[in-house]
Order: structure tokens, then C-alpha cells, then sequence
């Protein structure tokens, strides 16, 4: 409920964090466990295709073009929502808006809508893109001329299941990088099994490699970094409204388990220091909702800075979320680090989400260079 | 034996969880002071290792309604103990179910705790031993974990399972207890307190090994990442991450060593650390085995072992061993999953990959903050040993 205000868009919001909460309940619950041990488990292929049906893939995506015409703080909506329950599916739905910002920008920066002609499997199934890389932390493939891209992308989210991919790839001789779609059905493109990762099993993600695939640039050529900053700021907030779901999650979890829970002779709630830490994780809880709900309303009222906000609160509630789970697996106990309970997931999860746009650390060290750079 | 188990888990705490375990099964066999017991089992595990068919021990105490109850004196009281052991001609029948049992489902050997009465489990407090095949015991569930995905936690479940009189080692109404010179309570105290004084500081090893492991993988990263062009080992904040990590596993080191060097002098080793018998077993001859060992068996030996550990023990003794354990447990697996973090932190998108090594640091160490009692009663224990034990006013477990 965070993510939702009182502006003129309420009513939207809300309608869409009770779809994003009834789908969780629907959808998500069931099996949950069996889901989380993928690539060892089955996949949820039909809750992914049902999420495309009911819209979770075009929320940002132009009217024009089968979407719902909304921004990234609708999408941080859902993806606090199903986060509480599942976060692998909040993946989900991250990693296609976050490659549809791209192609957002890039439409923008061309003035043309051509790119979304190209396909329309747009909205309804979800696109790949490398969600926990920032440009600057990988080694780019090469665009030949036309287009045609060669090289590796590591760790390419939804690559196994997606039909195509937003990725970077720089030109011979040039500094700059552009983003282009990609057929990743295309015969010359070779996909590895799921990588085996530390949380968001759901949401796998898979080695990529091509020799001289054609592809469309998006947006102007060389333009990939504005590209992704636009990108970054705008799903900032979204990677903020995964880890908050996790920590409420995470707080809803060791309530409940705390009540049920007798040792020395009472509730666990009722020892002190059981209760300090759930104080803690509440202390934790309201506070992101707050600075959550506060960067919501300066990126959709244009507040100058909004950028900055939303990227120091993604990083701000990735750090919280990781301490709340981790203290919610301390207070289940040994039942918290068993996958009966989804607390041990939550954890790996939380950790996982951090690394949302990038390493964390290259983040924050940016931050600071445009503090540093706007006080001199 | 703890740096060697740093060593093991600096790799795989999974594999280091087992060996640990082993000798977890061991350190609570040592304080019931059975000689006649121990002989046989000890015997047996030397004979069937070699023969490459090793028989594990294992430690069989937490049971669905009683985890940190059975683990801490102060508790048990309260606890909704549920493994009753009856006495019958010949032996003890025991029922009940035990879970999260580490090493269970490979180990022969099981030293099971349980209890006469159920409302009074301080002074009926049972430990026993079950080997594989005995009827009325089975394996459960084998439980799914977040990590440590090398060893196991099983389920035990004990269905009239008759225990002969010759594999009870500890039985609250034994003369040997019941009648030692400061009682069945104050003896069953540090009975717990011999285990989990040794127990806790190998705990603290696999921390330490585990904030070790992940150091490596860490720097290893970073000296072969490149970062604006250069390597990050080479950016200043890493350094000081990595510094922090290298400062954090050396840290560890020392605390656990102390607890093992506290327990030498006061706790569960302390015989051993005499010198007529640090030398003896030095020079220890072949027919010792042969000539003096089968001696063990006879009931003087059992005797003369209580009365060393139990009626000699000291509160301060006991105190500062079970005291340092505690720091050691909680300190060092604060420090493994603080250098889990770090890695992860330094290594970003690429530590998330399971080929990579960190992730697998975070999944296993997130246990030993959680196992051989929680943190949080570990720093309970250290504040009833050592910083509150000599203030009368003060009242622990409230």
C-alpha cells in the first residue's frame, strides 16, 4: 500500500496492487517451494503466461501498442505486491519493464515508434534483459555493420524463456554503446541452461552467446548510456518497491511464526529479545514504506532530484532488506533455514534484489560523484 | 581439530558440518563419563574407518516443540519435552521424534537425550546410545535446507525402541549421580555445559572457515575484475572491504582458539592438559590397548571420571569455559556471515552465480548463527557466565 497515493492516478493503483495481490494468492502460493527449486524444479509457465494476460508485462508500455500507458511507479506497485508472496515473479515483471524503459527511451530519443512495430509480442510475453548488470560492469558484444551483433551477454534475465532480449553492444572503435532487440529464436544465437543463482529462482536468468545476429537499434546510435540512465532512474524505484515487499513479507512471517511458537514455557513473542527484533523489522518496515512512498511522489511530481532519491532508495531499502530477512530466518529459527517456510527464501531473494541495476557499490560511488559534482 | 575444520569449511562447510558433527557426537558422549561405553563405541568407530566403512556419531536432541529448551539448562524446566525414555526389565523403552539431526541419515552411532518424566526433565534426564538396526528406530524425513546441502538434517523417530541397560550412558537415578556431592540438577547443568563448551568453538571454525572462504573468492574477484579500467582490487573502498574481510577471518581465529585454549584449561579437556597425562599419552605404548584400556570397562573407571568432572568441577571453571564458547559461537558466525555480505557486495551481479563461490558462503553460514543454540541464547549464556554471574541481584531466562 505504500506505492499508493493520493494523486490522480489512486484509484489505478490501487486497482492494481489488489490484481497484483489476488494473482499473488492465486497464482503464487501454491507450490511455491516446487517453483523456488528451479532449475532443479518445475517452472510456473502458466502464472508467467497468465501475468502477460492480465497486463503485468505492459504497464509501461504505449496504449498505442496494447500497453497500459502507465509509468514505472505503477509497475513498483505490483512489484511490492508480489513480493510479499513470491519475489521471483516481481523479477519477472522488473526485468520487462526495466527493458521496455529502454525502448521507451530510445523511442523518445528518435522520435519514432518503429521499434514497437517490430513485434507484437510486446506486453504480452516478457523480454529478456541483463537486470542485475550495469553496462559498465560487463564486457559488451560487438555490432557489426547493420546491425548485426556478436559476442556473449552473461547472465541474461528471462533469456531461457523470453523471445527477445533489449541488450547492450558497442561498435568497433567507438566508446559510446547502443541498445538493440534481439531475436533471441534466431538460430545463430546459443542459450545455456538456467545459471544456478543465489535467489529469484523464478526469475532465471541464462548465458547468451551470437555470431552476427541481426538486430534493432534502439534509439540513436551511441545513445545507450542515456538510454540507461533514464532507465535506471525511473526502475529505482521499482527495485525499492521489490525490497520492500520482501522486508513486509519477511515481518508479516515472523509475526505470525512467533505467536505459534512455545519456548521456555511462552510464546517466542513474548521473550525481550524476540520482541526487540521484531521491533526492529518493523522500525525497518515503516521506515522504507515511508522513504519508499516520499521518492514515489518526487518522481511522479517531477521534484528536482528525483533521480538521486529513487537511486538512494533503492540501494537505502536493498540494505534494510537484507538485514529484516535475515533477522525474520534468526527468529524461525532452525524452521527459518529449512525451505518449508519461505523465510530462507526471502533472504536469498532480498539478496539477490540487491544487486537490481547493478552492483550496489558501483551505484553508490556514482552517487556520491553527482553529489560531489553538484557541490562544487 | 577447530583449525582443521576451518580449513574444511574455508572450502565446503558442508563437508566440514559433517566431520564437526562426528566429533559433536563424541563431545557429548565424552561428558556422561560412561568408560565402558566410550571404549566400545570409540573402538568400533577406529575399527570401521578402517575397514572404509566409517561409523559416524551424531548428537540427537532437538525434538518439534523443544530446540532451544533442551539446549540450555536454565530452560529445560519449562520445555515441552516429547522423547520419553520408560524403564523396563533389562532397559529403557524410548518413543518419541527428533528433527533436524545432523549427520543423521549417514551416521551409526546415535547418542539420543530423553527423558523419565516429561514434567520434571532437568532430574530425568536420559542419554543414550542407538546404533543402526535397532528395532523401534527409524529414519525420517531427510529436511530441506537453505545450505549445507553436503550433509544432512534428518528426522529420527523412535517407536518402542528398547535401549539395553548397557547403552544408557547417562541416567539421572544412577547412584552416581543421584548421590554426587552437588546434586542431579547441578550435575545435568554441566553435563549440557561440557557439550556446548566444546561444541560451539567448532562452530565458531566453520564461521571462521566460512568468512574464509568467502575472503578468498572475494579477492580472488577482485584482482581479475576490471573496473573502469582498472582492477578493482586496485580501488581504494575495496581495499578497505578486503582488509575488513582479512581483519574479520584473523578475528575469528583468535576468539575460538581462545574458547579451545579456556576449554583445555577448565572445561571438557581439561584431564588431557594434566601432565602426567599430556606426557603419558605422548609415550603412550602399544599394550596400553591390550592391557590397561579394557580396565575402562569396569565401573571404578566411570566412577573415578564422574567424580573428576562433576564433583570437582567448579562454578568458575564452568563459567569461563561455557562463558568463551559462547563468545567464540556467536562472534565468529556474526563474522562469517558479515564477510558472506561483503563478498557479495564486492562482487555484485557476478557473485550471485553459484559458479562463483560467494553465494554458496552466504546460503551455508546463515546456519551457524542458527545451530548449537541461537545467537541470541548464546549471548543469554554468556551474560549469565560471565558478566552477570556474580551480581546477586540479577536473574537470568526472566
Amino acid at each position: 500500500m505504500n506505492a499508493i497515493n493520493t494523486d490522480s492516478l489512486a484509484c489505478e493503483r490501487q486497482a492494481f496492487a489488489d490484481l497484483a495481490k489476488d494473482f499473488s494468492a492465486k497464482k503464487l502460493v501454491e507450490n511455491r517451494e516446487e517453483h523456488d527449486r528451479y532449475p532443479f524444479g518445475e517452472l510456473f509457465t502458466e502464472a508467467i503466461k497468465d501475468a502477460g494476460i492480465i497486463g503485468f508485462y505492459g504497464i509501461n508500455l504505449p496504449v498505442d501498442y496494447g500497453g497500459v500507458g502507465l509509468n514505472a511507479a505503477m509497475v513498483a506497485v505490483i512489484v511490492e505486491k508480489l513480493s510479499e508472496v513470491e519475489a521471483g515473479m516481481a523479477g519477472i515483471v522488473f526485468t520487462n519493464a526495466a527493458a521496455l524503459e529502454i525502448i521507451r527511451e530510445g523511442a523518445a530519443a528518435k522520435k519514432s515508434d518503429d521499434i514497437y512495430k517490430s513485434t507484437d509480442r510486446f506486453g504480452t510475453a516478457p523480454l529478456a534483459f541483463q537486470s542485475f548488470h550495469a553496462p559498465n560492469e560487463i564486457d559488451m558484444p560487438a555490432a557489426g555493420p547493420g546491425g548485426a551483433l556478436s559476442g556473449r551477454i552473461d547472465y541474461l534475465t528471462l533469456g531461457g524463456i523470453a523471445d527477445f532480449a533489449v541488450v547492450p553492444a558497442r561498435s568497433d572503435g567507438e566508446k559510446a554503446f547502443s541498445y538493440y532487440l534481439l531475436d533471441l529464436k534466431n538460430t545463430n544465437v546459443s542459450i545455456s541452461k538456467p545459471v544456478v543463482s543465489l535467489g529469484l529462482h523464478s526469475c532465471p536468468a541464462v548465458d547468451v552467446t551470437f555470431e552476427g545476429v541481426p538486430a534493432l537499434l534502439i534509439g540513436t546510435q551511441g545513445d545507450g548510456e542515456n538510454c540507461y540512465r533514464a532507465m535506471r532512474d525511473r526502475m529505482s524505484l521499482c527495485a525499492a518497491a521489490m525490497s520492500l515487499g520482501l522486508i513486509q513479507g519477511s515481518l508479516k512471517e515472523a509475526l505470525e511464526y512467533t505467536a505459534d511458537r512455545y519456548q521456555g514455557g511462552r510464546q517466542i513473542i513474548d521473550w525481550g529479545q524476540v520482541r526487540m527484533m521484531i521491533a526492529g523489522m518493523a522500525v525497518k518496515a515503516l521506515a522504507a514504506g515511508s522513504c519508499f512512498s516520499s521518492a514515489s511522489c518526487d518522481m511522479d511530481g517531477g521534484c528536482i532530484g528525483w533521480e538521486k532519491t529513487a537511486l538512494a532508495a533503492a540501494i537505502h531499502l536493498g540494505e534494510l532488506a537484507n538485514q529484516a530477512t535475515t533477522d525474520g530466518v534468526q527468529l524461525l529459527g532452525g524452521n527459518g533455514y529449512m525451505k518449508d517456510y519461505g523465510q530462507e527464501q526471502r533472504m536469498r531473494d532480498a539478496r539477490q534484489a540487491q544487486s537490481l541495476l547493478g552492483n550496489a557499490l558501483f551505484r553508490k560511488m556514482e552517487l556520491a560523484g553527482q553529489i560531489i559534482e553538484e557541490s562544487r | 581439530m577447530y583449525p582443521f575444520i576451518e580449513e574444511i569449511a574455508s572450502v565446503c562447510s558442508g563437508l566440514g558440518h559433517i566431520i564437526f558433527v562426528h566429533y559433536l557426537g563424541l563431545a557429548t558422549l565424552f561428558p556422561s563419563f560412561n568408560a565402558k561405553i566410550l571404549n566400545r563405541v570409540l573402538r568400533d568407530v577406529v575399527k570401521s574407518e578402517k575397514k572404509g566403512e566409517p561409523h559416524l556419531l551424531d548428537l540427537v536432541i532437538t525434538e518439534p516443540d523443544a530446540g532451544t529448551d533442551v539446549q540450555e539448562p536454565f530452560l529445560l524446566d519449562r520445555g515441552r519435552v516429547g522423547t520419553i525414555a520408560r524403564k523396563v526389565d533389562g532397559g529403557y523403552m524410548v518413543n518419541g521424534r527428533k528433527i533436524f539431526i545432523s549427520n543423521g541419515h549417514f551416521s551409526y552411532w546415535h547418542v539420543v537425550m530423553a527423558f523419565e518424566d516429561k514434567k520434571n526433565p532437568a532430574e530425568t534426564f536420559i542419554q543414550c546410545v542407538i546404533p543402526n538396526g535397532s528395532k523401534g528406530f527409524s529414519f525420517g524425513t531427510r529436511e530441506k535446507k537453505m545450505g549445507h546441502l553436503a550433509s544432512t538434517a534428518s528426522e529420527l523417530l523412535f517407536e518402542d525402541c528398547f535401549v539395553p541397560n548397557d547403552w544408557m550412558s547417562i541416567v539421572c537415578q544412577d547412584p552416581t549421580i543421584r548421590n554426587s556431592k552437588k546434586g542431579i540438577r547441578w550435575t545435568v547443568h554441566s553435563m549440557i555445559d561440557y557439550v556446548v563448551s566444546s561444541s560451539r568453538a567448532g562452530v565458531g571454525a566453520i564461521g571462521t572457515g566460512i568468512a574464509r572462504g568467502a575472503y578468498e573468492t572475494a579477492m580472488d574477484y577482485a584482482r581479475k575484475k576490471k573496473v573502469g579500467g582498472g582492477l578493482l582490487v586496485n580501488q581504494q573502498w575495496a581495499q578497505i572491504i578486503l582488509t575488513d574481510m582479512y581483519r574479520n577471518v584473523n578475528m575469528g581465529r583468535t576468539i575460538y582458539m581462545e574458547s579451545a585454549y579456556t576449554d583445555m584449561l577448565q572445561g571438557l579437556f581439561k584431564l588431557l592438559a594434566k601432565k602426567p597425562v599430556h606426557y603419558f599419552l605422548d609415550i603412550m605404548p602399544g599394550w596400553y590397548f591390550s592391557l590397561i584400556s579394557p580396565m575402562l570397562s569396569l565401573g571404578l573407571a566411570t566412577r573415578i571420571l564422574r567424580k573428576y568432572y562433576y564433583d570437582w568441577y567448579t562454578d568458575n571453571e564452568r563459567d569461563a569455559s561455557s562463558g568463551w564458547a559462547s563468545i567464540a559461537k556467536y562472534t565468529c558466525t556474526d563474522l562469517g556471515v558479515t564477510n558472506a555480505n561483503l563478498a557479495l557486495d564486492l562482487m555484485g551481479g557476478d557473485g550471485l552465480r553459484h559458479d562463483h563461490g560467494a553465494e554458496k558462503c552466504y546460503r551455508d553460514v546463515k546456519l551457524t548463527q542458527i545451530y548449537e543454540s541461537t545467537n541470541q541464547v548464546n549471548q543469554m549464556n554468556l551474560f549469565c557466565c560471565l558478566v552477570g554471574n556474580h551480581m546477586p541481584e540479577v536473574e537470568f531466562f526472566k
